[in-house]
């Protein structure tokens, strides 16, 4: 009895500040090429390509490269996304890193305020052959975490934005 | 006395002498940085290190000179700052300079390891070097650079040089710049 008034109460408070209610927090889709905003981002999922060929030109393994034009809108520089903000599935149920590795042509290092960049985020798929079918990129948005040692430290939350590339094959050695 | 009553003396004391080292701590703002802005002789001067600009260039076009080197250009701005910096006590690593704008955005200089970043200076030298900012063109004149002498991997962010509007407005942009590597003095 007193273990059941217990749960009731915490139920009760839960619901009362508002722990039940749906979530704001919402999926939206977007073509390939258009662009759209997060809090620190300016994003364009440009396209997919199954390669065996390094953005710098050297052979590698087969991996499918996800292209992306990334523009820091805000007003500090800034590294990288934060954490799972960019998640990449193939067709076989690969997933990237938590926090992939971006690669550009010409430049390495910091995002910097409204320079806009296009990147590059390879992914190996975790079953051998081509790669057939839709690859899902999906750009989550971000909050600044509110911590007690740095306020510069941001999370992905739950709402983001989907993009379905089709996969172009442009392996050389096929 | 009572154990309870020490311990509740002991906690009052330890929070009076945590109260008295705030108290006495020097003005830093809110960031808790303590700027040093430049004297009439061009250097800024902190108890870790020192920093002097030597000139500031506007380009499309960088060019390092090592081995490695290679040129890196950009649609946008390169804002290029000639300086030289030393260290007092222990070796320092001058690599966290930053431009602030006066609407308020903050550009990093460039990662390019090839452009003859200042970096690492042992104390009793100086390093003479450049940082590279890229950044809108719209948004160069009047910036403020801000250079942190830190430790290896631990940034160390009491102190920081300041060099106030730094950029002039009138600032022509030049085809290229040519950056040679970065090298040491002993400090005179």
């Amino acid at each position: 009895m007193v273990l059941a008034t217990i749960v009731a109460i915490v139920v009760g408070a839960v619901a009362i500040a508002g722990g039940f209610a749906r979530s704001t927090q919402t999926r939206r889709t977007a073509e390939p090429g258009e662009v759209f905003d997060t809090t620190r981002w300016r994003v364009s999922v440009l396209r997919a390509e199954y390669t065996d060929q390094g953005v710098s030109g050297l052979e590698i393994s087969p991996k499918v490269r996800v292209w992306m034009s990334l523009t820091n809108i805000s007003q500090k520089s800034l590294y990288t996304p934060a954490l799972r903000t960019i998640v990449i599935t193939l067709p076989d149920g690969t997933k990237s890193q938590s926090s992939p590795y971006l690669e550009s042509k010409n430049r390495s290092g910091m995002f910097f305020p409204d320079i806009p960049r296009e990147v590059a985020i390879d992914v190996e798929p975790d079953s051998a052959g081509p790669v057939v079918g839709s690859v899902s990129v999906v750009v989550h948005d971000e909050e600044p975490r509110d911590g007690y040692i740095s306020s510069d430290t941001w999370d992905a939350t739950l709402a983001g934005t989907t993009v379905l590339l089709d996969c172009v094959d442009v392996r050389v050695a096929r | 006395m009572k154990a309870g009553v020490r311990g509740v003396l002991s906690l009052l004391a330890c929070l009076l002498v945590v109260g008295l080292l705030t108290g006495l701590k020097p003005d830093t703002g809110a960031s808790g940085v303590r700027y040093y802005g430049a004297g009439a002789d061009g250097w800024a001067r902190s108890p870790q290190g020192d920093v002097k600009v030597d000139s500031i260039h506007l380009t499309q076009r960088v060019r390092g000179t090592g081995s490695y080197a290679r040129e890196v250009t950009t649609t946008y701005a390169f804002v290029v700052v000639r300086l030289r910096v030393s260290a007092h006590g222990e070796s320092r690593v001058f690599s966290k300079m930053e431009l602030r704008t006066p609407d308020g955005y903050t550009y990093e200089q460039l990662g390019d390891p090839m452009l003859a970043r200042a970096g690492y200076v042992n104390p009793g030298f100086t390093s003479i070097g450049a940082a590279v900012f890229e950044m809108p063109p719209d948004r160069v004149a009047h910036s403020t650079l801000v250079v942190y002498p830190t430790q290896g991997f631990l940034v160390v962010y009491q102190a920081a040089l300041r060099f106030d509007q730094v950029v002039p407005a009138d600032l022509q942009s030049e085809t290229l710049v040519v950056l040679a590597d970065a090298r040491k003095e002993v400090t005179s």
